[in-house]
């Protein structure tokens, strides 16, 4: 059944030259959208003129990359000119849309490539990816330790400086979904678990999916009194389709293990459960 | 006399994974196929209590999100489709027209590969999808499009 008519904006097909897919796409207002190509474009699309192509740019491949893919598309700010992209290069880019998608300013992280985006509170930002390389941190193996492996990296948006980063215990694997929680992240990809993270640094919990997540999608709560919790999480989960986590939800026995019976939603109540049990809250101050 | 705090006992060998174990109901998914994988976590007294529904596990999806609280996810043959939940259960509401043409990101499982977890990279690196009040708009390879909906 199709409940809803499909219409055709643009196709790149009619552009002799290279082969562009489309892999990000974001709204910027009603009319505008933006959205990112392989092997490395920017473009604006002004929706009521089909066909058209206002504004293109293009994202200068490092040497050290492959290619500049961007994959994720996010507003820097609530008026929508300014945008943050990031990608299969190692840095994130911001551009100012009333100069154009010609320049832009980045943070460079060193990543070997960053998937996703998570803005938690006005002025910072989690990406997540993958780094390959031996960890600052780590002093043992060499060579056959040196596979990617997933990192977190935090980026004040306000100064566009690169405030922390996590990439010895974000993930074992590549990081290709971050979405905010409150106090910090959820992380997943290659590792097949949904990782809660307290800031970007401390795991207070994995979920075992045993699959690979692409994309987290996270639906709040609409209980007052609990602010910025998280009811429901949405899992892209590839090949396996769609997932939905309900957090506080009863058992089907009614047994909570000595726990007092919450209602959906309450997941906050539990984080702090969590953060009790496992020690002090690190990280950032969210 | 202030009473005396708890401590709860946390076995220092306890994981913080926590493990899912996968129960037939035998009720109707998205797919409309009589497999229902609802999985109950197990309730650690650390920790939320969750539960875990696959809300359609027959299609591959690249990437999805959320409009009017109805889960719509952009497939690897250029559909997209719409799920709905009904009570405790997520039924297909919609699904547009197949569109993929030679450029899309079709995914081809290899017959008997069962690690799903590298299946591709290129599932892995898609969002082509943005959800608006009025449209919807999404990439399918080479193509940029817009839906619509009715409803």
């Amino acid at each position: 059944m199709e409940s809803g008519t499909t219409l055709p904006l643009y196709d790149f097909s009619v552009e002799s030259g290279t082969r562009t897919l489309i892999t990000t796409i974001r709204q910027l207002t009603p009319t505008t959208i933006i959205f990112g190509s392989y092997p490395g474009g920017m473009h604006i699309s002004d929706v009521r003129q089909p066909s058209t192509i206002v504004q293109r740019g293009a994202v200068s491949r490092p040497p050290s990359a492959e290619q500049a893919t961007p994959l994720c598309i996010r507003n820097r700010d609530e008026d929508g000119n300014n945008i943050l992209v990031c990608g299969r290069f190692p840095s994130v880019l911001c551009y100012d849309l009333r100069v154009g998608l010609s320049t832009c300013r980045s943070v460079y992280s060193g990543a070997e490539s960053l998937s996703s985006m998570a803005l938690v509170g006005r002025n910072r930002i989690i990406v997540g990816g993958s780094y390959r390389g031996i960890p600052s941190n780590y002093s043992g193996f060499r060579a056959k330790h040196t596979e990617g492996r997933g990192t977190l990296e935090s980026i004040n948006t306000r100064n566009l400086t690169l405030e922390i980063k996590n990439r010895w215990t974000a993930s074992n694997a590549t990081i290709l979904a971050v979405a905010p929680r409150n106090g910090g992240v959820f992380a997943a990809g290659g590792s097949g678990s949904l990782r809660l993270l307290s800031g970007i640094e401390t795991g207070i919990r994995d979920i075992d999916m045993n699959r690979m997540i692409t994309k987290i999608q996270v639906q709040r709560s609409a209980h007052e009194g609990y602010y910025d919790a998280v009811e429901r999480v949405y899992l892209g989960c590839g090949t396996d389709g769609v997932a939905c986590l309900e957090f506080g939800h009863p058992s089907d026995d009614g047994d909570l293990g000595g726990q007092t019976a919450q209602p959906p939603g309450s997941l906050l109540a539990n984080q702090f459960s969590d953060l009790h049990y496992f020690g002090r809250r690190v990280g950032l101050d969210l | 006399m202030p009473s005396p705090r708890r401590t709860p006992h946390i076995p220092c060998h306890q994981s913080l994974c926590t493990g899912i174990g996968r129960i037939l109901t035998g009720t109707t998914n998205g797919s409309g196929k009589s497999q229902h994988w609802t999985v109950w976590a197990d309730v650690a007294r650390r920790n939320a209590p969750l539960r875990t529904t696959f809300i359609d596990d027959s299609v591959t999806v690249l990437t999805f999100g959320l409009h009017r609280s109805d889960v719509v996810a952009l497939t690897d043959d250029g559909t997209l489709c719409r799920w709905r939940k009904s009570g405790s259960e997520w039924r297909e509401v919609s699904r547009t027209k197949n569109i993929a043409g030679r450029e899309t990101f079709h995914i081809r499982r290899p017959a008997g590969h069962e690690n799903r977890i590298s299946a591709t990279t290129q599932l892995g690196y898609n969002d082509a999808l943005a959800i608006g009040n009025e449209a919807i708009y999404f990439g399918v390879g080479q193509s940029l499009k817009k839906l619509v909906p009715l409803n």
